[in-house]
């Protein structure tokens, strides 16, 4: 027997699921959130400036480190990785707040272009805070940024690396980091939660709030309209369908206690990561008539290659912080021109400094001052370049249920099928071959490589997946609609990055939010218009 | 080893130091007090005081900053060694038992009696064949310097005093690469 009626269930409270709560509040519906997770409060449950030599095992508190889960999941073929938060705000609160827009190229493998989408961007962007310079790139545009932040002394020396090679004809370009942290004090009342950037670089978990999450912006304001209910420590388990299959009517649960629960709702909304959807679908066996559920997914992966800049030794120790490591990126790398040697395109996340609990450099050869020495030079002196390529959709990669393993919850586990594609390789390779030749450029020297990639130096983002209940006006090729409604059941929606369906290089979450903010007005629009209930 | 020997050595470093043997003394001057005030949790007092002198080579004083020691790098060893699984526990002890036997066999005494350039002596033999160690004692310097390194910059001495970080604190804005010369 279902405990009350709501016109909406959210399932998830990350990036997605937090906006389209705040959308659905905002309109008037009556909103219940639920989140496996408890409620962390920044400040108590995680905190910054902490000191390693504080600690017994010198590992200062870290709150994805000391959050994410493990064992959840069943790696296949090429070591993937599956990142999972389970509390209120999911990796909201430990994003790295990277915040780039797609371009109209990108969204020329998508059924919606980049005007459609660009209004929610830019509502997006004010309510998030998001810092940057107008660049003008001609597939990243420029969005409504806050003052921007500036690179350090060896990203400085990459940047002259790569003007130099656009003088010789090269075709790519370095600029500042957008991210959304607020650099400008919190005047606006969506802010009235945060406070100003202070650039300790503890972003991944940031106590102060500068940085976006959903626990600082869309969840507390849905709460003051009074529409929203929250169910922390709920594990949805299952999507359940009314007897003649054709409608959504709500969820089954887990509570804190671990018994069995049902709620009733007009609308389904899930927002549980390209995984964690894409799982609760199959076991919930909904919406994948096309059989595409788990199918196309995709992440971003690569290696790291770092550079050496003596000219900037002279410089005095300087505080290099920042937000977090990377300030830089590298970017309009085969926008134009595709590379004949594979599909799709990267950029390179670029950065620099020393960090109180993010030493970069641990080794160099020897023993003795000289070794101090060289150490100590190296962690000033150097910047790391850090590919992010789009690993080509194939038949390879792919998510289903283990018949084997099952959680705490009696549910199957996911299992995640990664296996690289020669395409992928070559990306990597070509990705490699470039930074040595940009440091070289910037009149550095190439201290940590890893040569002729070979599958085995590839690392995939676990944090990155997308792609698993794919956007299509087909509903026999895709999952779901242009409106993140699935094109089985009129009342099951997606609000994640699930629903790409082609990845660019750049950072998932902006997108995934304004998406997300744009599937949720499309549900209200369907309540005004009686559509739904 | 009663602490009467530790002032005995101390007195022979000073004077190494005086000579020009050996730069910097800021963290010399605390072997007698780095290890009397701490129980080994995992290391018997003997092993820890090798540890101390071995680490103290790899990542010395010097004229910049203090070195392992004054960062107190043996027990931070120490502590994790305790943390870790019977396997890994079972290499310390080995190893430092390799690196005592070893010390006897080139010099005829133990390897916190030898001289600094004796300890230098043995430790370059240890590093010889650093990225492709075989022989055990080689691979016990990589698993020695990797703790040491991790113990050295995770300590206030490594960070504040040799890496000079200036972080970790609450600025009103970030300036970025200030220095025309760089860009």
């Amino acid at each position: 027997m279902a405990e009350r009626q709501y016109d909406v269930i959210v399932v998830g409270s990350g990036p997605g699921g937090g906006i389209a709560t705040f959308a659905l509040a905002k309109a008037g519906l009556k909103v219940a959130l639920i989140e496996a997770g408890p409620r962390l409060v920044a400040g108590v449950d995680y905190n910054g400036h902490h000191w390693p030599y504080e600690y017994r095992d010198r590992r200062a508190p870290n709150f994805w480190r000391d959050n994410f889960l493990r064992d959840h999941f069943t790696p296949v073929g090429d070591r993937p990785g599956h990142g999972q938060i389970r509390a209120l705000g999911g990796r909201s609160v430990c994003w790295a707040g990277h915040s780039l827009r797609f371009g109209p190229r990108d969204f020329e493998a998508w059924p919606i272009s980049y005007d459609e989408v660009a209004p929610y961007y830019s509502r997006a962007e004010q309510l998030m805070g998001v810092y940057g310079y107008r660049d003008g790139l001609s597939n990243m545009p420029d969005g409504e940024f806050l003052k921007p932040v500036p690179m350090r002394c060896a990203e400085e020396r990459l940047r002259l690396g790569v003007e130099r090679l656009r003088e010789r004809g090269a075709r790519m370009a370095f600029v500042a980091q957008r991210k959304a942290m607020l650099t400008e004090p919190p005047t606006k009342p969506e802010w009235k939660f945060r406070q100003k950037c202070h650039y300790c670089g503890h972003c991944s978990g940031c106590a102060v709030d500068a940085k976006y999450t959903s626990v600082n912006t869309p969840i507390p304001l849905a709460e003051e309209t009074g529409n929203l209910t929250i169910l922390t420590e709920s594990m949805a388990t299952r999507v359940r369908v009314s007897p003649e299959g054709g409608q959504a009517v709500g969820i089954e649960y887990k509570g804190k206690d671990g018994s069995a629960r049902e709620l009733d709702a007009k609308a389904v909304v899930l927002s549980c990561s390209a995984v964690e959807t894409a799982r609760l679908m199959l076991i919930s066996d909904v919406g994948n008539s096309s059989g595409q559920v788990g199918r196309n997914l995709t992440s971003h992966f690569g290696v790291t290659v770092r550079g050496f800049f003596p000219q900037i030794l002279g410089r005095d120790a300087s505080n290099d912080d920042g937000t977090s490591y990377y300030h830089s990126l590298l970017t309009g790398l085969y926008w134009d021109e595709p590379s004949p040697n594979f599909e799709g395109t990267y950029q390179v996340q670029c950065g620099a400094g020393v960090t109180s609990h993010r030493r970069v450099i641990r080794h160099a050869p020897g023993y003795g001052s000289a070794l101090k020495k060289r150490l100590r030079d190296l962690n000033i002196g150097h910047a790391g370049m850090n590919m992010q390529g789009t690993t080509l959709i194939s038949a390879n990669k792919f998510v289903d249920l283990d018949p084997d393993r099952r959680d705490g919850y009696g549910m199957p586990l996911p299992r995640v099928h990664l296996h690289y594609d020669d395409s992928d390789v070559a990306m990597a390779r070509d990705m490699v071959e470039k930074c040595e030749e940009i440091i070289r450029a910037g009149d550095g020297e190439v201290i940590d490589t890893p040569g002729t990639v070979e599958v085995e130096d590839l690392v995939i983002d676990l944090n990155h997946w997308v792609g698993t209940t794919r956007m299509g006006t087909d509903s026999r090729s895709s999952v779901v609609d242009t409106r993140g409604r699935v094109h089985d059941l009129p009342n099951l929606f997606v609000a994640d990055a699930s629903v790409f369906p082609a990845y660019p290089e750049k950072n998932p979450t902006l997108t995934n939010i304004a998406l997300s903010w744009r599937t949720a007005d499309g549900i209200a629009d369907r309540f005004r218009r009686n559509e739904l209930g | 080893m009663s602490w009467g020997d530790r002032a005995m050595e101390r007195r022979t470093v000073l004077k190494l130091v005086a000579a020009g043997v050996l730069p910097g003394t800021s963290g010399l001057v605390q072997i007698a007090c780095t290890q009397r005030d701490y129980g080994p949790e995992f290391f018997s007092v003997a092993d820890l005081d090798l540890l101390d002198a071995l680490t103290e080579v790899i990542l010395p004083a010097d004229d910049h900053s203090p070195g392992a020691r004054a960062a107190k790098v043996a027990r931070y060893i120490d502590v994790t060694v305790a943390d870790s699984a019977p396997g890994t526990q079972e290499r310390w002890r080995e190893g430092l038992r390799a690196v005592s036997e070893r010390a006897e066999d080139l010099f005829g005494r133990g390897f916190v009696e030898c001289n600094p350039g004796q300890q230098d002596e043995l430790v370059a033999e240890m590093a010889r064949n650093e990225g492709a160690a075989e022989a055990d004692l080689e691979r016990f310097f990589a698993l020695v310097k990797r703790s040491a390194i991790e113990g050295y910059y995770t300590s206030q001495v490594g960070i504040h005093e040799d890496l000079g970080y200036a972080g970790n604190t609450a600025i009103d804005d970030f300036p970025g690469c200030t220095h025309t010369e760089h860009a």
